[in-house]
């Protein structure tokens, strides 16, 4: 979710509540990376942060016939 | 922040999304989202030492489906129905240099989904791999 919360006489924020996605095998070095791009899963982890912190867009692409796990698309920058 | 979606006091929050499913469609990430919510907020709030439990019942929250306001310019959406489907950015986080010790990042950046969004959070900072740690 995208919000602002405002407390009167106080402070505004510019929210995001995001899920995280961690490394699909973080325990295995030799696996955190495939074709160069990190492979991951996502997690039952969330949540906010300002708005201002978020760098960019990415694209998430799920690896075929793998359920959960996923690339990101390092190439596209 | 744009395309404002609604805005309630946040004491009022079950009330307002009670009401908002009788008449919307919500996607099942907007759905998650909204069962983290609360427990989430909280947690964010109690790193403010000056916020008391009641100014932030009387919080005005304002609910936005898409924003520009990243360094990058991108449009990032949290929108149940974009063009009848649903559209939950992918985006990339900058962590604090004093972070970097608690998470796995690429270049210092982690990843998430923004459920509304989500994040990815992982990271090989100079070549050392850093144990991946999702809380503090």
């Amino acid at each position: 979710m995208l919000i602002n919360v405002k407390i009167e006489n106080s402070h505004s924020f510019d929210l995001a509540l995001v899920r995280w996605y961690d490394f699909r095998y973080k325990n295995d070095v030799r696996r955190l990376y495939k074709y160069d791009c990190p492979l991951l899963q996502i997690t039952d982890a969330y949540n906010v942060v300002p708005v201002e912190s978020i760098v960019e867009l990415i694209q998430v692409i799920q690896r075929a016939e793998h359920p959960n796990e996923h690339f990101v698309n390092i190439y596209m920058f | 922040m744009n395309g404002l979606l609604g805005a309630f006091l946040l004491k009022d929050f079950n009330t307002f999304f009670d009401n908002y499913k009788l008449t919307n469609i919500l996607a099942s990430e907007a759905l998650l989202a909204l069962e983290h919510f609360i427990p989430v907020l909280n947690e964010f709030f109690d790193l403010c030492d000056d916020l008391t439990e009641e100014m932030v019942r009387d919080a005005k929250v304002s609910w936005y489906s898409y924003t520009n306001i990243t360094p990058s310019g991108d449009y990032i959406r949290a929108k149940s129905m974009h063009y009848n489907e649903p559209s939950f950015s992918d985006v990339s986080i900058n962590m604090s240099e004093e972070e970097f010790d608690d998470y796995n990042t690429y270049d210092g950046t982690c990843f998430g989904k923004v459920f509304y969004l989500y994040l990815i959070i992982n990271a090989v900072i100079n070549d050392r791999i850093i144990t991946p740690i999702l809380y503090r």
